[in-house]
């Protein structure tokens, strides 16, 4: 398609250019195990004289070759770091290629990409470089020059530095349309062994002082319009799974009490890439992703189907069953709230139904309005009826096939399941509907679950 | 007795089909435009002669009866340029001057479905172009945006770019149908044409843009999770062709 494109290149000779490929080559490639790619939940308007504007679904730019969303142009603004946290490439101790870019090429890297609709926009991360104050001057440098100089209205995401001054963490706020800071690991305990130099009180301060100024300044915005808004779409966090002992049921405990406490938009979850030999490192054959699949799947749960981790995980059952997901895996403990009439069931117990997602749902409560549904016509309404048909009857039909016991609908689901042999990051169309078997060959073969 | 009805393409021709429909002694069998009607000496059929009068009835009579929501739906299904969405939004229009706007409740009548498939896979094109449309800064200054999308959704991906890169004159080129939609930033305006690359001489200034562009791309990929599989689903092969990062 280039072809009678002709090749000018003729303002950028040789040498400066080859530099900045160079440094985006590497921190790039630093600040890709961060996970969150979302650009969504920012309604910021472009301005007359500026570029750019917030899409509240977000918006994917492109998928890298590990399938995972390109949203925004994910950077360190360097990676040379004076902190020596065990399970992190970065680290001060490893032996690395180091770089970092200034602030002037970090806001015109992001201009130009997203001039071109490369990008959604900025996700600026860094390593500390000398001190947490320092990093978070810099990286406010960049972010500044972009919307005060460029009118950039695009999104932004920042990291707020664990240890950096609260005036710095404010200042960040009023100007990015989301701020994270990483849990990193599920525990103060494993903190302690793997990150020594940051504690669970550095990482949970800045997140407190993020969610009491949403909440003020959201407060305020209601009486005084003008108000500079203060991290528009909201704080996530991030933590890694799979490198330190923690149960399934401990994380989603954790990430159900950081949605509560704080108010978080998102937790991610990371499986634990073996990138760095330590002796207090597990040693992986491949990452969990099946784990962190379920880790998903559990987290839809609770913030969509209206579930608690408590049902979720029990005491006697702490860990996923590699083989089911988490709804149905419910829904097998708790037969005896089965089958349910879908003509007559509520919302919430429709959602609770594998097979059967939020907008399938919606749509079943609308078209029972009108009309009385049959088997065929869920089918037209998006719900997963081969999943579904073991939990439902529709006009007092009920279409299993199966004894109604545990162990049988279980061993037919997974019959099932086999032919549908690829992993996806789920979305919430269809999180109940993927067995990521390959996966569970990965998984076996690792010995981790 | 049932006929076909030929219309010239346009969503105004459309709707004068409807109009025609209603009061034309032969209702319609199907509604095709011209260029995809396939002429036969034994079959007769009825010429829409698209009429602004008959369209504004029409319009205002969707929007009075069945509501705005119904409307974006018939006109997203117009753009998928599907063989039965003409016969598909005459059928609905009947059924929605007969429901009103509870026709929206009807998810598992057929006509209903089909307008909700065809706004489902419009609707999805246009968000995933939202993403992958790729601008070329030309020596002009300009930027142009060439692709091949599936749907004819030219007209309802430019408000997108027309309100983000509101400072940029740019061009966003469907090369499959020839057409073109020109922004221009001096007075926040865009336009449909017909466009023909060959007419133009297209000078890009973009080789180092694409290099950081691809050097991101290759990087920020985690070989130890690399799968394509997935990949391909997000984003299908048939848009490669025109993503930078693919070249």
């Amino acid at each position: 398609m280039f072809k009678d494109f002709t090749n000018v290149n003729q303002c950028f000779p040789g040498g400066i250019h080859m530099e900045l490929v160079k440094k985006l080559e590497i921190l790039s490639a630093a600040a890709k195990y961060d996970v969150s790619c979302s650009s969504s939940g920012s309604k910021r308007k472009n301005t007359p004289d500026g570029i750019g504007n917030g899409h509240v679904a977000g918006i994917c730019h492109s998928w890298a070759d590990d399938g995972r969303c390109i949203s925004l142009l994910k950077i360190l603004l360097t990676n040379n770091c004076a902190f020596d946290c065990a399970y992190c490439i970065n680290r001060s101790s490893n032996d690395v290629q180091r770089a970092a870019f200034t602030p002037d090429e970090v806001a015109n890297l992001t201009m130009d990409f997203y001039m071109r609709n490369y990008i959604e926009g900025l996700f600026l991360s860094s390593a500390v470089l000398q001190s947490p104050n320092h990093t978070m001057e810099l990286m406010i440098k960049a972010v500044k020059k972009l919307r005060m100089e460029y009118r950039f209205n695009g999104y932004i995401h920042m990291k707020a530095i664990p240890g950096a001054d609260r005036e710095l963490i404010n200042e960040a706020g009023l100007l990015v349309d989301r701020m994270s800071v990483n849990i990193e690991l599920p525990s103060s305990e494993s903190l302690r062994l793997l990150a020594p130099q940051k504690s669970k009180d550095s990482i949970i301060k800045p997140m407190g002082q993020i969610s009491n100024s949403i909440l003020a300044i959201g407060e305020e915005r209601k009486i005084f319009k003008g108000t500079q808004k203060f991290v528009p779409a909201g704080q996530t966090t991030q933590l890694i799974v799979g490198a330190t002992p923690e149960t399934d049921r401990t994380i989603l405990k954790l990430s159900e009490g950081l949605y509560n406490k704080f108010s978080l938009k998102r937790v991610y979850f990371s499986a634990y890439v073996p990138i760095v030999a330590h002796p207090l490192l597990p040693v992986l054959a491949a990452p969990p992703l099946l784990r962190e699949h379920r880790l998903y799947q559990a987290d839809w749960l609770l913030r969509f189907y209206g579930f608690t981790a408590n049902e979720i995980l029990t005491e006697e059952n702490p860990d996923f069953d590699p083989n089911l997901d988490p709804k149905c895996f419910w829904a097998l403990c708790n037969l005896d709230l089965f089958p349910i009439e879908v003509n007559k069931a509520d919302y919430f117990m429709l959602l609770r139904v594998p097979g059967i997602g939020v907008k399938s749902a919606r749509k079943i409560v609308s078209a029972r309005r009108v009309g009385i549904l049959r088997h065929e016509d869920l089918k037209k309404l998006g719900v997963v009826l081969k999943r579904a048909k073991y939990f439902i009857t529709c006009n007092g039909k009920y279409e299993g096939n199966y004894k109604f016991l545990p162990e049988n609908i279980k061993l037919s689901i997974l019959s099932d399941g086999k032919k549908n042999d690829r992993f996806e990051q789920l979305s919430i169309f269809d999180m109940t509907t993927k067995l990521p078997t390959i996966e569970d060959q990965l998984i076996s073969a690792s010995g981790q679950l | 007795m049932e006929t076909d009805y030929i219309f010239d393409g346009s969503f105004e021709g459309l709707l004068t089909a409807i109009y025609d429909g209603y009061y034309e002694k032969n209702p319609p069998r199907q509604i095709i435009p011209k260029w995809a009607y396939q002429f036969e000496l034994t079959k007769t059929f009825h010429e829409v002669v698209t009429n602004s009068d008959k369209f504004s009835k029409v319009s205002k009579a969707i929007l009075d009866k069945i509501g705005r929501e119904a409307f974006v739906k018939i006109y997203y299904a117009f753009l998928s340029e599907d063989t039965y969405a003409g016969i598909t939004i005459f059928n609905y229009v009947k059924l929605g001057f007969k429901l009103g706007t509870r026709i929206q409740l009807y998810l598992t009548e057929p006509t209903v479905a089909k307008i909700e498939e065809l706004n489902r896979k419009v609707g999805n094109e246009r968000h995933r172009f939202l993403g992958l449309l790729r601008f070329h800064k030309l020596n002009s200054g300009v930027y142009y945006a060439p692709y091949s999308p599936q749907y004819n959704i030219s007209q309802i991906i430019v408000p997108h770019f027309a309100k983000r890169l509101a400072t940029m004159n740019f061009i966003i080129h469907d090369t499959k149908r020839k057409i073109a939609t020109i922004y221009d930033s001096d007075t926040k305006e865009w336009y449909l044409s017909a466009f023909d690359a060959n007419q133009y001489s297209l000078i890009a200034e973009d080789k180092y843009q694409h290099e950081l562009w691809k050097a991101f791309f290759k990087n920020i990929a985690i070989k130890e999770r690399k799968n394509p599989n997935l990949q391909r689903q997000f984003m299908p092969k048939m848009y490669w062709g025109y993503l930078v990062e693919k070249q």
